[in-house]
């Protein structure tokens, strides 16, 4: 892949729920590497474990089985003691920044608590600091005394990102950053984010159901199928020359405002359930050009240009 | 759908102005668009431009203490702004349904499919036993669902698609004349979008009902709509057929929208523009300028004496603009 070691490396990453006899297969078998100032989309329909993964990567959901390294050193199986470093180098921007930013704590309040916790600034130069970072996301920092009701949504999201990146992380986890706000403010974030990246060299591992988004800000995109990856690829190979079957559906089913009503036979029926997954390939029941292999064996992934999809058909 | 057909909606300057503790909030502003059997219209902008007040104002739906509507809603004879509480029950449901963006909380929990299908039947057209039962079936046929195990379900057993699918067939029972669809596919995944679009477009031409069709999503207006209608700070800002406004928009916020998309059909996504700043707050005066002016990138002097009028273009198409995005987009 690259001769530099990679920023994030997760091996056979494995989060299984046990409910009421069943095991729900969350997320199984994920493997992936991140390079630093790389954005890595992670794409799939809802239930297919992509939010799943990230939160089991900064230890919101317990692991099952596999590893994660930041750096080549393993983060996964730690204490909380002996994760706590880490912690500062993953950080997690969520869809609703309302829910996620504390009402009660002015923006002031909200920015200095990890700076403080994280030993970034002290009492002294705590309050330069918070103005540095609200000016690093485009917020005027004479705003600071203000709580977070006071702001728009678009607002809100810039201060989460300002949060996340007070503690100097490597990484940065998106999940669905955007999808709460309206095109003309998404657009905004979205170059922030970019702009931000470029500034200091961050990595994104960025979760979206908005194809668009992905073809927009990542260099290279997984798709997640049933807890799986079933496509893993450099952005413009994956748009312009999806490989799995499922990757194909998904663009096709995209409205696009170039085309007008399309002539398309939707793809049937629905994702299935992750506590039962199907047989072999799990994209079978659906795939139309499934054939006799297909339901009986597991596909590996196989390399195709600009990364690998598990399908038979690319082998 | 020819343009002669006369409109089954017909709205004329509808205004709606919500009063609460703090302030006086013109939520729509003198909104006049018409609706034609067996047509769907697209009802077009961000959060808070007033699309969904004005769709909820057709219904008499206003939360209360109801906004004051003004003007005039005609659902072809009758005349729907100031009617009594019941000559609105009988447009609701019967001439005039509406499906909602979160199919879960339009269902109620505690009852069975069967159970909330057969309230409307009974409700409406007066339909029980066996006869009723036969007429859930075919709704459901209808609306890509094969039957009895379904009927029993409870809402929470099935997947937002299907949710969204029951709400449909419940929104079809009594064959309304016109269907408002409020963001119906927003929560949805893209192949479910698709299939629900699919659906909703075979349904339209079955039964040649209207249907207004509210988004903000681009690509979903150039999948299911004839006309669109944008709107931004409560007023109409362009009115156009949907490819001519797709692909040659005539006012800014229009154009500004289109640029500000992620483009999935091309390279990179496309070059992003974000629109700086926000859309105003919203007060109950009038306006002394163009309400896009502070974020118009094609601003000028004369944008701020007074706001422009909705003016026509050609045809059909309507535009609140005095500096109008030339034709040049067409090559876009």
């Amino acid at each position: 892949m690259s001769d530099a070691m990679p920023l994030l490396k997760v091996r056979d990453l494995r989060v299984h729920f046990a409910t009421e006899g069943t095991v729900v297969r969350a997320v199984d078998g994920v493997d992936l590497e991140l390079r630093a100032g790389e954005t890595l989309a992670l794409v799939g329909e809802s239930g297919c474990g992509k939010s799943t993964l990230a939160r089991a990567l900064v230890g919101l959901n317990p692991i099952t089985s596999g590893s994660a390294e930041l750096n080549g050193r393993t983060i996964t199986g730690l204490t909380r003691a002996a994760a706590r470093p880490f912690r500062r180098e993953l950080q997690l921007v969520f869809q609703d920044p309302y829910a996620s930013l504390n009402p009660r704590f002015t923006i002031a309040q909200t920015l200095a608590e990890p700076l403080l916790l994280h030993e970034k600034a002290n009492r002294s130069n705590v309050d330069s600091k918070v103005c540095e970072l609200l000016g690093q996301v485009g917020l005027d920092p004479e705003l600071r005394a203000r709580y977070p009701h006071e702001f728009s949504g678009g607002q809100r999201q810039r201060i989460s990102i300002a949060r996340a990146l007070a503690v100097e992380p490597s990484l940065l986890l998106c999940d669905e950053v955007t999808s709460a706000l309206d095109v003309s403010i998404q657009a905004q974030i979205l170059d922030l984010l970019r702009s931000v990246q470029q500034k200091l060299g961050l990595s994104y591992l960025f979760i979206t159901h908005d194809l668009g988004v992905v073809r927009y800000i990542a260099h290279r995109v997984a798709v997640m199928y049933v807890g799986q990856i079933v496509e893993l690829r450099d952005t413009e190979s994956l748009f312009e020359s999806p490989a799995h079957p499922y990757t194909k559906a998904l663009l096709a089913s995209i409205p696009r405002v170039s085309q007008g009503p399309q002539a398309r036979t939707p793809l049937a029926g629905e994702v299935p359930s992750p506590a039962r997954p199907p047989s072999g390939c799990r994209f079978h029941p659906r795939c139309s050009l499934a054939f006799e292999r297909c339901p009986k064996e597991h596909p590996d992934l196989y390399p195709v240009s600009g990364g690998s999809s598990r399908c038979f058909l690319s082998q | 759908m020819t343009p002669e057909a006369k409109e089954l909606l017909r709205i004329r300057d509808l205004s709606v102005i919500f009063t609460t503790r703090e302030r006086t909030v013109r939520a729509v502003d003198s909104v006049s668009f018409d609706v034609r059997p067996g047509e769907v219209v697209g009802l077009v902008g961000e959060s808070g431009c007033g699309k969904s007040v004005t769709s909820l104002s057709i219904l008499g739906l206003h939360e209360q203490p109801a906004g004051r509507m003004t003007g005039s809603i005609r659902l072809g004879e009758r005349e729907l702004v100031g009617a009594s509480p019941s000559a609105l029950r009988e447009v609701r449901g019967n001439r005039v349904s509406m499906i909602f963006q979160d199919p879960l909380t339009s269902l109620n929990p505690y009852l069975r499919v069967e159970e909330q299908l057969a309230e409307v039947l009974e409700l409406h057209l007066n339909l029980r036993g066996p006869a009723a039962r036969a007429r859930m079936l075919e709704i459901l046929s209808q609306v890509g669902i094969a039957g009895e195990e379904r009927l029993r379900a409870y809402p929470h057993q099935l997947s937002g698609g299907m949710r969204q699918r029951i709400c449909i067939a419940m929104a079809l029972l009594c064959s309304p004349e016109l269907l408002i669809a409020d963001e119906p596919t927003t929560m949805l995944d893209v192949t479910i979008q698709a299939q629900i679009l699919e659906l909703l477009r075979s349904i339209r031409k079955q039964r040649n009902m209207s249907i207004l069709f509210i988004t903000h999503d681009l690509g979903v207006v150039s999948e299911i709509c004839d006309r669109v209608i944008v709107m931004y700070a409560g007023r109409i800002v362009e009115q156009a057929r949907t490819a001519e406004l797709l692909h040659s928009p005539l006012h800014p916020y229009t154009e500004a929208l289109l640029r500000s998309t992620p483009r999935v059909d091309l390279p990179g996504g496309g070059s992003l523009h974000p629109i700086g700043g926000l859309p105003p707050r919203l007060s109950a005066a009038k306006l002394q300028e163009c309400a896009f002016v502070p974020r118009c990138p094609r601003a000028r002097e004369g944008c701020k004496n007074g706001e422009p009028a909705l003016t026509s273009a050609g045809g059909e198409r309507l535009r609140r603009c005095i500096v109008p995005v030339a034709e040049m987009v067409a090559g876009r």
